[in-house]
């Protein structure tokens, strides 16, 4: 059977693949959505943008007083911070998408591989377990403060990942800062393991599965991200902090 | 039914853009457009019928709230079929261990939309179209997805990309490994 016939049979076949019945969505979508409107969402996030805005203004105004600069710059912590600019309102973990929340205890009974965590950062101010992650993907979110800048858009400060069973690897790496203007990747050793600094607000990252595969993970937080693997199990910190800054945080892992 | 001004019925962005702006039933219209595929969707990913109506409602409810962060002027097929894969998705893997349907060619051979063969011909080609449906069903889950995405639901290889949030590259590789195995197991059946 040549490969053109056997697409020929796929299609044929799928003319007469017995489907089960499909279900009328109509009544219980729009029970669910009732008099909702995504506009509200747009419209709140129109006012925030606003706001930022009219906050950017005043801190571009007061710095052009040389007297003035030194200390709003301290004080607003520019140089960490950078000012949103695609409009959206900050967005809390819980819109992350980064599974369900639970405790750090239930997070360390939920998966097989041992949890660790960043003294540098303390005690996180939530963790997240993602069960669609093969094995589980645990989140430790940490918000923001005058030593950890908030990330652009979100309230938070570092993000910090732990989940089995990939390999982080420089072609797969490769191909996706490749699509991404401005990003680029370097190689660093972390903790005496092989490990990946990307700069420069990547989107997406990427991974190898077990079975050669690439897959593609969105990064929560516009910033920088330290990606490595120890154990079986792979790392992420996600964060505006300097490489130096986040290769700390990754040494004081237990 | 909204419909223009001229009486054709509105294109998906017409109504994405009137949904966005919270008018409820231009988005009931794209419910009723894309709930099939989106049902098929799932039932390929949780093969249960009733997980696939789940994981569907549940898209398009949460597809309604995320029409904000939709970038207008993308096709909105394949973003709503992203989603309803993720609910699918999450739904196969915290789910515990369940019977799981195959897919079945059907029982009655009509004839495929080709030029009617003749009755032996016909039996011949029913008898191998139901054994390629169960070679696909043994495939590992992400051939299958692949295979199912392509062939069966008619999408294109970059749909199924964006779909399944696999590079195009991967889709590409993966169909044609899933094609080797499907051929060898058919040669091998004889």
């Amino acid at each position: 059977m040549s490969m053109n016939d056997l697409e020929h049979s796929l299609t044929s076949v799928g003319r007469r693949i017995e489907w089960p019945d499909d279900a009328d969505l109509m009544r219980s979508v729009r029970a669910a959505i009732g008099d909702h409107s995504p506009r509200r969402i747009t419209l709140a996030r129109g006012l925030a943008y606003a706001a930022t805005l009219a906050a950017l203004v005043m801190a571009v105004s007061l710095l052009s007083f040389p007297g003035v600069r030194t200390a709003v710059a301290d004080f607003l912590g520019i140089g960490g911070v950078r000012i949103d600019t695609d409009g959206s309102a900050p967005t809390p973990a819980g819109e992350l998408d980064l599974g369900e929340r639970m405790s750090l205890a239930q997070a360390r009974d939920s998966v097989a591989f041992e949890v660790k965590m960043p003294a540098a950062l303390g005690p996180p101010d939530s963790v997240w377990l993602d069960t669609g992650v093969s094995g589980g993907q645990v989140a430790l979110a940490y918000e923001s403060s005058p030593d950890l800048p908030a990330a652009p858009g979100t309230n938070l400060g570092a993000l910090v990942t732990q989940f089995p069973d990939a390999e982080v690897s420089d072609i797969a790496l490769k191909k996706v800062t490749g699509s991404q203007p401005g990003t680029s990747f370097e190689p660093v050793i972390v903790e005496g393991e092989q490990g990946f600094w990307v700069s420069g607000e990547p989107h997406v990252i990427a991974y190898l599965e077990p079975d050669g595969d690439i897959r593609n993970e969105t990064v929560r937080l516009a910033g920088n991200v330290l990606l490595w693997e120890s154990d079986g199990v792979t790392y992420r910190i996600e964060s505006t902090l300097s490489k130096e800054e986040a290769l700390a945080i990754a040494g004081s892992l237990d | 039914m909204i419909t223009s001004v001229e009486g054709r019925p509105l294109g998906d962005d017409e109504l994405v853009d009137l949904a966005k702006r919270g008018d409820a039933d231009a988005y009931m219209q794209l419910v009723a457009r894309h709930q099939r595929l989106a049902q098929r969707v799932a039932f390929v990913i949780t093969r249960s019928t009733a997980e696939a109506e789940d994981a569907a409602q549940e898209a398009f409810v949460k597809a309604y709230y995320a029409l904000g962060r939709f970038r207008g002027g993308a096709p909105f097929k394949p973003w709503l079929l992203r989603i309803v894969t993720n609910e699918a998705l999450n739904r196969v893997r915290s789910a515990t261990r369940r019977t799981q349907l195959a897919l079945r060619v059907e029982r009655l051979d009509r004839p495929s939309g080709d030029a009617a063969p003749s009755p032996e011909a016909a039996a011949t080609t029913a008898d191998e179209h139901r054994r390629l449906v169960d070679a696909v069903n043994r495939l590992g889950e992400k051939d299958r997805l692949a295979i199912s995405c392509r062939y069966w639901l008619d999408l294109s290889e970059r749909e199924t990309a964006e779909i399944l949030g696999w590079p195009r590259g991967t889709v590409k590789s993966r169909l044609a490994r899933a094609l080797g195995r499907l051929r060898t197991q058919m040669e091998a059946e004889g």
